[in-house]
């Protein structure tokens, strides 16, 4: 049996307000080395707010997220933000490229901010975009890629801090058809060929088509694992 | 590559950032021509009156200023002469004047007034001031004559006086008798200090010892041969002064000058102080701006593991940029403009009344101050480090997820 990579236990989220709301209530769950697993389910039903505490942008009311052992909900803010940075990689549903930067220094960057050696940094992040199919384009910035390119430059990006898993919030909903099909193939093939654990929270049915295991979520609780 | 990503982040708003570098840019250039202009007029008042009427420094007896003039006199004549030897011998002095200095009164026809009265040796005058340049009637003692005396222009129109008019002057002798004597007017000069040609009149020694009965020398002026570390070169003056005597630097003889020296520092410290607080808010609302467009990117950086240093450090860079662009540009700016109307001078004409109270002549020459390129150098990278702190809190209190989100 592989090993638990992200292991989640009596998760809950509650946002204070006049009526105070409960978008994750309860929810156990572990993810093992190596899924290609999918969180489903209606908009406001809690999968973006899970997704957003499994990679330690936000903080659970109650309930522990250990990822590689580690309880990452005891991490003061600055041991988590470096704990980010070496675990976890993350695919945004607006790319979230630097404009500024060329798919290669976009990639490059993270591990910049890991402190690797120039030469690692730039082998690495050719091999990336070429992994991602992005061969010929290292020098292009964001602005001069189309959407398609872009999202598999930050797949690149999320996988360039070497990360245990990658977490992907609704990474295809601004693409087209045939996008969506490249950038999902490239993804199984990393997650196939090299391991590379992936999370996805979508209501997008090309991607819950391709994931292994699809976990349905509805008002906080999950619905179904299968 | 946090300064490449810092200067390319500069140029992604051209507009914007053109703005702020310009008004660097301009606030450095108004401050160096301000400079320049305060320092050329203040050189040129400095060196207009050590040049027509106090010398680098003067020598007199120690109780000149406590004493009734005339009786606090230096030495007799010969011993005078051979304490300007020694003076005169020491390698920065280029040549000394004597004088006799007396308080008294001079009355007109039509009014009378307090004024010095200085007795001077003409052609030693002419040699170590250049009062004699400043004639606009008459002449500088050339013409024969008894009881000549110049008075400036504006006591002359104070007085009613002309060319030949006759006064009455009224001082002390050595004994501190009061003694009168009448004089004729035989020269009008107009220096470059107004408030000085309204107290002091110049009569030839000649005529004031027939009144007084003996030469009294109360005043040994002397010129150095730069006006450079003058205070300094007084006191080398001082220490080889025998007992009794007391050496006073320029700006001790007119403590109004060196006063004009110090304000001239606030004043300068407190414009530039004044510029930079206007581009301080400009580069703030300027970074501002950059962080609010910017957020869902920040909040990506934050997201993946940019720790809040590193965040801090690359906005920190973005704004020390602005300064290390428009800087140099501003300095550029305004070393350029000195430089050209160091050539040309600033035409104050229509001021000359003002100015010439102020002991200024009516074209001012900039001068170029280079101590104060590095004063604003260190001004406008402080000013810019200031700017980044405010945006670079905000860009740190961003909560990753809502910035992503672009909430």
């Amino acid at each position: 049996m592989s090993k638990p990579v992200i292991e989640v236990k009596n998760l809950e989220k509650v946002y204070e307000g006049a009526v105070p709301v409960k978008a994750v209530n309860g929810i156990s769950l572990t993810i093992t080395q190596g899924e290609f697993t999918a969180l489903k389910g209606p908009s406001g039903c809690g999968k973006t707010t899970l997704l957003n505490m499994l990679g330690g942008l936000d903080q659970p009311t109650s309930g522990s997220i250990a990822i590689g052992g580690v309880d990452i909900t005891t991490l003061s803010e600055n041991a988590l933000i470096d704990f980010r940075l070496r675990n976890i990689g993350f695919v945004f549903q607006a790319y979230n490229l630097i404009p500024v930067l060329s798919a290669q220094e976009n990639v490059s960057f993270i591990m910049l901010l890991q402190n690797r050696p120039k030469e690692e940094r730039e082998a690495r992040a050719r091999q990336l975009l070429e992994a991602v199919g992005l061969e010929g384009k290292e020098d292009k910035r964001p602005g001069q890629l189309s959407g398609g390119q872009q999202q598999r430059v930050a797949v690149a990006r999320a996988l360039a801090s070497k990360p245990q898993f990658v977490l992907a919030d609704e990474p295809t909903a601004n693409l087209d058809s045939q996008s969506t099909a490249n950038l999902l193939d490239i993804m199984e093939r990393l997650n196939k060929e090299e391991g590379m654990t992936f999370v996805f929270a979508t209501h997008d049915d090309r991607v819950i088509k391709k994931a292994r295991r699809i976990i349905s979520i509805e008002d906080g609780k999950v619905l179904s694992d299968d | 590559m946090i300064f490449k990503v810092a200067w390319r982040n500069i140029w992604r708003a051209k507009v914007r950032s053109f703005i702020v570098i310009g008004s660097i840019a301009v606030g450095i250039w108004a401050g160096l021509l301000i400079i320049g202009f305060s320092f050329g007029m203040n050189n040129e008042r400095t060196a207009s009156a050590i040049g027509t009427t106090t010398g680098h420094a003067q020598i007199h007896h120690e109780d000149f200023d406590a004493e009734p003039l005339s009786t606090a006199v230096l030495a007799d004549s010969s011993a005078v002469v051979a304490l300007r030897k020694t003076v005169e011998a020491l390698p920065f002095v280029s040549g000394t004047a004597q004088r006799t200095v007396l308080g008294g009164m001079i009355n007109s026809a039509k009014s009378a007034r307090a004024v010095r009265i200085m007795g001077i040796w003409p052609e030693e005058e002419r040699i170590q001031t250049t009062l004699a340049d400043y004639m606009v009637e008459g002449d500088f003692f050339e013409a024969s004559g008894r009881n000549r005396l110049l008075v400036g222009e504006k006591l002359a129109k104070r007085l009613g006086l002309k060319l030949r008019s006759k006064v009455v002057l009224t001082f002390q002798d050595a004994e501190g008798n009061l003694s009168r004597a009448s004089f004729r007017i035989s020269g009008v000069y107009k220096t470059l200090n107004a408030t000085w040609d309204e107290f002091h009149v110049y009569a030839h020694h000649e005529d004031l010892e027939k009144t007084l009965g003996v030469p009294l020398i109360h005043e040994v002026l002397v010129r150095f041969e730069e006006t450079v570390d003058t205070e300094e070169k007084a006191s080398q003056l001082a220490a080889a002064m025998p007992a009794g005597l007391a050496v006073k630097s320029w700006k001790q003889v007119r403590p109004e000058l060196g006063f004009a020296d110090d304000m001239m520092a606030i004043m300068l410290v407190l414009v530039l102080g004044i510029i930079m607080m206007a581009l301080l808010f400009g580069i703030i609302n300027n970074m501002l701006m950059a962080i609010l467009e910017r957020r869902r990117e920040l909040g990506m950086l934050m997201a993946v593991g940019m720790n809040k240093r590193k965040l801090f450090l690359m906005i920190l860079v973005e704004t020390l940029m602005l300064g290390f662009v428009g800087g140099p540009i501003g300095i550029l700016l305004g070393d350029l403009s000195t430089r050209a109307m160091m050539r040309i001078g600033i035409d104050l004409s229509s001021k000359q009344d003002g100015l010439a109270e102020l002991g200024v002549q009516s074209v001012i020459y900039p001068e170029i101050v280079p101590s104060y390129y590095l004063i604003i150098a260190v001004m406008v990278l402080t000013t810019a480090l200031i700017a980044s702190i405010l945006p670079a809190i905000k860009a740190l209190k961003l909560n990753p997820v809502e910035a992503i989100r672009g909430s």
